[in-house]
């Protein structure tokens, strides 16, 4: 099954795209020609279906709403998607804002001491990602850790690590400079690690899986 | 000033975290594999970095999956509703 196709924006069907608002343009059309696509773009960056549909909705909206905008010099499909960009950058501000209050980032523990040496070694694990990726245990314990991350480091986590979106982009998303984005991205793969080590790995090493854990 | 000849962990494996973003400059591929070679930490956390990285995606890919990006018919005559609305 096709998910997060790369750059999943056809050609518009017909040569000329449907625009400047000339007579018998139903831009209900749009959703048929556009929608699904959009929507790949979009899952492949937000990771919550439901805001994925809203936003390729409001993406759709606002392209009527200023369809006399669109030059012709892009195609429309192009267009479309330069929009659902924003929206998907408002999303990300909106989502930042209402976050900030209840997540401190600094109250994420902080694996390294002042020095710059680990708090506490990583373990062995021996594991094939494949493998891992079957199991019903793992998923319920990585979907809980990428949840627990401080939202900031958990934003910049799922555009990276699982969407579609270039880090050039995910900086312009999120609105930092790429260092920062860098710098997020570093302490939320170092969290996830040792939210995955204590929370599955470790209990592994306990049973004494014959499949992984530390040795 | 003292020269570091070693960094810390805790900038080494910023360096590997932006091995995925980025290409390294000389200087840090450097610094960073003398790092690894001397510290037995790091290195296995480049490898659980990598492997993780793949882990978690393939997890993604397949809850994706089971909701393929298609418009389910009730939203899309939704969408097409609040659409003609506007015209
Ligand atoms: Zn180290």
């Amino acid at each position: 099954m096709p998910k997060n196709v790369k750059i999943p924006i056809g050609e518009p069907p017909t040569g000329d795209p449907p625009t400047n608002g000339q007579h018998g343009v139903d831009p209900a059309d749009w959703v048929d020609q556009y929608g699904d696509a959009l929507l790949a773009f979009a899952l492949g960056r937000v990771r919550k279906r439901e805001v994925a549909e809203d936003l390729v909705q409001d993406t759709l909206l606002a392209a009527w709403v200023n369809r006399e905008r669109f030059d012709g010099r892009a195609k429309f499909a192009t267009w479309l998607v330069s929009i659902l960009r924003r929206k998907i950058a408002d999303h990300y501000r909106r989502d930042a804002r209402t976050l900030t209050a209840s997540s401190l980032e600094e109250n994420a523990p902080d694996p390294f001491t002042p020095k710059g040496m680990w708090r506490r070694a990583p373990w062995k694990w021996k594991a094939d990602p494949a493998q891992l990726a079957e199991e019903a245990e793992f998923q319920r314990v990585a979907t809980s850790c990428i949840e627990e991350l401080p939202p900031h480091f958990r934003q910049a986590f799922q555009l990276r690590d699982l969407g579609d979106a270039s880090p050039k982009e995910i900086s312009v998303i999120l609105n930092i400079s790429p260092e920062n984005l860098a710098v997020r991205l570093h302490r939320a793969r170092v969290l996830l690690r040792q939210c995955l080590e204590s929370k599955y790995f470790g209990l592994a090493a306990r049973t004494a899986s014959p499949h992984r854990g530390s040795s | 000033m003292k020269v570091r000849l070693m960094m810390t962990c805790r900038e080494a494996t910023q360096l590997c975290s932006d091995q995925h973003e980025r290409t390294l400059t000389r200087r840090e591929r450097w610094m960073l594999r003398v790092h690894l070679f001397l510290c037995h930490k790091c290195r296995k956390f480049a490898a659980q970095l990598a492997m993780m990285r793949d882990a978690l995606q393939r997890v993604a890919n397949l809850q994706a999956d089971s909701s393929p990006a298609k418009l389910s018919p009730e939203r899309r005559e939704a969408m097409k509703h609040e659409l003609r609305k506007l015209v």
